[in-house]
């Protein structure tokens, strides 16, 4: 069905981020005035914001203003850096600075956001782990226990990607065996929407829609 | 030649025009008419080689997804840069105003990839 209203876009690097961060609007009392796509992984952001440029959504102006995000991993400023090129490459405006709103050309205002915040390393995963320790202790002692252990035994860390998997299923308790996807889990998961952890990201996503 | 179907006559149709009457600017209004979709891509190839032998240039309008993405995997399958697209939209903020947006091979293969529409 055609769009008769703009709506800002929200650009997400993955579908999990796209789960969380949709998520937490909705939370945030922005359901239905966001809109939401997934560009499969930074490698493919640029090729995906070319072809959103031409795309017939951009040309019949449904998109009032567009959200860049990305992961930061282990490097912000070589996210960010990444980030701000692809940004400029794909709409020509070299001003792109962390959170701000830039005009270009004829179209939409554009801004861009590191997930999990200014400066800070990490991923959309970090942001439910850290906003839930403090809901869920006993799930966290095991998981970090278990966590150490596998270190222990492989010789090096695991990947956060893999406590956040290992905890969705925790999580749950006995729900756990109908985890197919996140988006069923997470519902059942004891995320704090509200709390300190995504306070930066969530005033941010409520800034676009005002 | 009428046992032979929409597909064949409109190939025909098409290749007379241009072996006939010699134009430098074809134009062909829906492209897509008579032809089955898994066959646009061989329809495709065989145009635009006939094309660039004999140096036409073609405006096809279509609303056909597949046969955008046909006449990409054709032009792909060419090598070098034989096709454009070339979309036009109705603004939401002022319906009276219609943009022309232009878009090449590589935003057309994103496109496929991420399933995006593209018409």
């Amino acid at each position: 069905m055609k769009q008769h209203t703009p709506k800002p876009l929200v650009l997400c690097e993955g579908k999990e981020d796209l789960i969380v961060i949709q998520t937490l609007a909705n939370h945030a009392g922005l359901d239905g005035k966001l809109t939401f796509q997934q560009y499969c992984g930074k490698d493919k952001l640029r090729a995906y914001l070319h072809q959103l440029k031409v795309s017939p959504e951009y040309a019949r102006g449904e998109y009032s203003r567009i959200l860049v995000t990305r992961d930061a991993d282990s490097d912000f400023a070589s996210s960010w850096q990444a980030l701000k090129d692809s940004i400029a490459e794909a709409f020509s405006c070299e001003t792109i600075k962390l959170g701000e709103w830039v005009k270009h050309e004829s179209g939409p205002e554009i801004a861009a956001w590191i997930v999990p915040g200014p400066g800070k390393t990490g991923m959309i995963e970090t942001l439910c782990l850290d906003s839930s320790r403090t809901k869920a202790p006993k799930v966290f002692e095991c998981l970090d226990s278990f966590m150490a252990c596998l270190a222990a035994i492989h010789g090096g860390e695991s990947h956060e990607k893999t406590r956040f998997a290992l905890w969705t299923i925790a999580a749950q308790g006995a729900g756990a065996q109908k985890r197919l996807s996140l988006e069923r889990a997470i519902p059942n998961l004891p995320i704090d929407w509200d709390g300190a952890a995504f306070a930066e990201l969530r005033e941010f996503l409520v800034g676009i829609a005002s | 030649m009428t046992q032979l179907g929409q597909a064949f006559a409109r190939t025909l149709q098409v290749y007379c025009e241009i072996f006939a009457n010699r134009p430098k600017i074809l134009l062909i209004d829906e492209i897509e008419n008579g032809l089955y979709y898994e066959g646009m891509e061989d329809f495709w190839k065989g145009l635009m080689a006939v094309l660039e032998d004999q140096d036409v240039q073609l405006f096809a309008t279509t609303h056909s997804r597949e046969c955008m993405e046909a006449a990409q995997k054709a032009a792909s399958a060419m090598g070098g840069d034989p096709l454009r697209f070339l979309r036009l939209d109705r603004r939401i903020d002022d319906p009276g105003k219609i943009v022309a947006t232009t878009f090449g091979k590589e935003e057309m293969e994103t496109a496929i990839e991420f399933n995006r529409e593209m018409r």
